[in-house]
């Protein structure tokens, strides 16, 4: 470990046999500029993830849970990781943009829908032509169904779970209900948007990134080390 | 009216105070402050139409979201979503602008799905007073809503939201135009809340006017609970035994006698007196006999649980588990402390019609006065309707009440006037001889059969119970006329040194 350096803590990693789904994600704040060496210490358990922070440095996150204390409820049930988040957005594959998430969220919560897409895009928080093409990309690829346009100004949305992908879906819908679960998928989609910086050249200064969605990454529960300032 | 027209909402009670459901097609207007209960209401009209009547329904959402109706509808153990999953149900969730736009329009999408899936009840959450398009008058747009759904034939419930807790205040302009209206409000009474329904009109059909109570249980949902004062037909008004000649036994050795061999069957029966009278000794060995005789008999009791019940009997000689065991004797204790008086009547009714008992006890009619707040016509109206269920059922029934005075009485029931709807009166008192009191028994009012008003001595034998005793004296005391008297009208009257010739006055 360098000099001069905090370190966040990590818990001891107490393996998955323990957890119990009562457990509240422990939430650290991310320390820009500290960087631990037990990051490679950690064995299967420890869950690691990488993501951007608010001032475009590339973060990665390590999750254990505290002793005799599990992961958050979501993640040991839905069986989803960080890790493994990346594999259900690839076979779901049609999400790109945290607006395509949170449209999906939103409609697994209101799966039958009849408004004008105004109110839709005042619903979720983002702009109309962003809402716009999420709900192509969501159409397009059978998650969704619309109402024939006509003369009426509402449209009627219809979320369909029984497609193919229905059990991934589902299993997504599950993990990001959770503000946590939310905030690491749109980060993962983020990461998947912005292509890697340059060498020497962090992301901030490449400019890739998307504007900040709804959600902060911040409010991550991950206990964070930075591996690379 | 025709079954097929009828709209059975499957709502505990609810239809009985409809008189079977609404008119098919009718606009449903459900008015109320928040939390009166019109979500679930209108959720359980259309959970119970697809469940238990074959016809599908759709429920609309202004605010709350389907995943959460979801939810709380599952706490009632209705499962919508297999609803959904099954084509029998659909929740739609929109904005009151779109929705009122959308049934104006010819080919309006919401009720073009509503048709899909052959949709015959709606249930739109959250309406406010609609403002008209074209800047008209809410009525006039409410109007054109209705219109809508009538062109589908839908039976639609419209869950009218309103700010006001009174009932008057928050009449709006939709209830004229709506066919039926229900009224939900909650009311404060004594710290407690009563939760009320209200049919305020409904077009097409009879229903039972008034306010009835209503209340929301947890994995099952609404219970409807006929206003006590409702009247429930001419068979139960006009019901009374026309038998002169059977007797109901007592139960208490030498009573039988004052009371010419037993009361009438399906008689009332009052006993009055103070706490530790022998009220509860005299309803038990009631009940006893009653099952002596292998009849059946109901014990309600209101102050004291069964388990005390039980060992007041085991004291005076009487196993009561033997008997309830057997099926001869339901005991059924209700706690007086939050009374509803209608869902207790309701409870009362069901359990006669159920267990179909020959004989019944009440124990005691004070509590229910207590309960009831100084209200003396909801008593009145409560024991009203209780006398006449037992009449219509030929139950012979003994109803205890508390009288405070310690020595005498000055009035039978107090506050309490009822004692016109009653049949027969027992007074027990205490007699203060010496330094004791003992026990008095008088027959004061025997409808129908001749009763000589005669104060006699009782005992209450542990391990035997209570019985009366015989008077020592042989034959009657002599008559002494009226004339030997002065102040009798005064209830002071004191004999005149000597008997004066009638005819000398």
């Amino acid at each position: 470990m360098r000099a001069g350096t905090r370190r966040t803590p990590l818990a001891r990693v107490e393996g998955r046999r323990r957890m119990t789904p009562s457990y509240d994600a422990v939430v650290c704040a991310a320390s820009p500029g500290v960087r631990s060496d037990r990051a490679a210490e950690a064995r299967p358990e420890t869950i690691s993830t990488t993501w951007f922070s608010a001032t475009g440095q590339t973060f990665s996150a390590s999750c254990a849970p505290e002793r005799g204390r599990p992961y958050c409820s979501s993640l040991v049930e839905e069986r989803i990781m960080p890790p493994q988040i990346g594999e259900v957005l690839d076979r779901l594959g049609c999400l790109r943009h945290p607006c395509d998430l949170d449209l999906l969220l939103f409609f697994s919560r209101h799966p039958r829908a009849f408004l004008v897409s105004e109110r839709l895009a005042q619903y979720v928080g983002y702009d109309l032509p962003q809402v716009a093409q999420s709900l192509e990309t969501l159409i397009a690829a059978g998650l969704l169904q619309r109402s024939p346009d006509s003369t009426h100004p509402a449209r009627l949305y219809l979320l369909t779970p029984g497609s193919t992908l229905g059990e991934w879906l589902s299993s997504l819908l599950r993990f990001v209900a959770t503000r946590e679960g939310r905030a690491a998928v749109i980060h993962a989609l983020k990461v998947r948007q912005s292509p890697a910086p340059p060498a020497g050249q962090s992301s901030a200064s490449a400019g890739r990134r998307e504007p900040e969605p709804v959600a902060s990454v911040r409010g991550v529960p991950w206990r964070l080390e930075v591996l690379y300032a | 009216m025709p079954e097929a027209d009828v709209v059975k909402t499957g709502i505990n009670g609810l239809d009985e105070i409809l008189f079977g459901g609404f008119p098919r097609g009718n606009t449903i207007l459900v008015s109320g402050a928040a939390g009166t209960g019109k979500t679930t209401l209108g959720v359980e009209f259309v959970y119970r139409g697809a469940r238990q009547f074959h016809e599908p329904g759709m429920i609309v959402l202004f605010e709350v979201a389907p995943d959460k109706l979801v939810r709380d509808a599952a706490l009632f153990g209705w499962d919508l979503r297999e609803l959904e999953r099954d084509g029998r149900l659909k929740i739609v969730f929109t904005t009151r602008q779109v929705f009122q736009q959308e049934l104006l329009q010819a080919d309006s999408v919401l009720l073009a799905e509503a048709a899909e899936f052959g949709a015959r009840r709606l249930f739109v959450d959250g309406l406010v007073p609609l403002p008209e398009p074209n800047g008209g008058d809410s009525r006039d747009a409410f109007h054109l809503l209705a219109e809508g759904l009538h062109r589908e034939n839908l039976t639609a419930m419209l869950a009218l939201e309103s700010t006001f807790a009174d009932a008057e205040a928050m009449r709006a302009p939709e209830e004229f135009v709506a066919d039926t209206i229900l009224r939900l409000s909650i009311e404060p009474v004594q710290r407690a809340v009563l939760r009320s329904i209200e049919v305020v009109k409904s077009r097409g059909h009879e229903y039972a006017l008034g306010r009835h109570s209503f209340r929301i249980v947890n994995g099952q949902g609404l219970e409807v609970y006929r206003r006590v004062q409702a009247p429930r037909g001419v068979k139960r008004e006009g019901g009374a035994s026309f038998d002169p000649t059977s007797r109901v036994t007592t139960g208490i050795p030498g009573l039988d006698e004052l009371v010419n061999g037993g009361y009438f069957v399906a008689s009332t029966t009052l006993v009055v007196g103070i706490s530790g009278a022998g009220k509860s000794v005299m309803a038990l060995q009631f009940i006893a006999e009653g099952a002596r005789r292998g009849e059946r008999s109901l014990m309600i009791t209101l102050d004291e649980p069964p388990a005390q019940v039980l060992r007041n009997a085991h004291s005076i000689g009487i196993d009561l588990p033997s008997v309830i065991d057997r099926g001869l004797v339901h005991l059924w204790y209700e706690p007086a402390q939050e009374f509803e008086i209608d869902r207790h009547f309701a409870q009362i009714e069901a359990i006669v019609e159920d267990f179909k008992p020959k004989r019944a006890v009440i124990d005691s009619l004070s509590t229910y006065g207590s309960s009831l707040g100084a209200s003396e016509r909801s008593f009145r109206d409560f024991f009203h309707a209780v006398v006449a269920l037992m009449k219509e059922r030929q139950v012979t029934a003994v109803y205890n009440h508390e009288n405070p005075e310690m020595l005498g009485m000055s009035s039978m029931m107090g506050e309490f006037k009822v004692s016109s709807l009653v049949d027969n009166i027992i007074l027990m008192n205490w007699v203060e001889l010496g330094d004791t009191f003992r026990h008095a028994l008088t027959v004061a009012k025997m409808r129908a059969m001749p009763t000589r008003r005669t104060t006699h001595e009782c005992e209450i034998v542990n391990g035997q119970g209570m019985k009366v005793l015989p008077r020592p004296l042989v034959g009657a005391l002599p008559m002494v006329p009226f004339a030997s008297y002065v102040g009798l009208i005064s209830r002071a009257p004191e004999r005149r040194g000597q008997v004066v010739p009638e005819r000398a006055l």
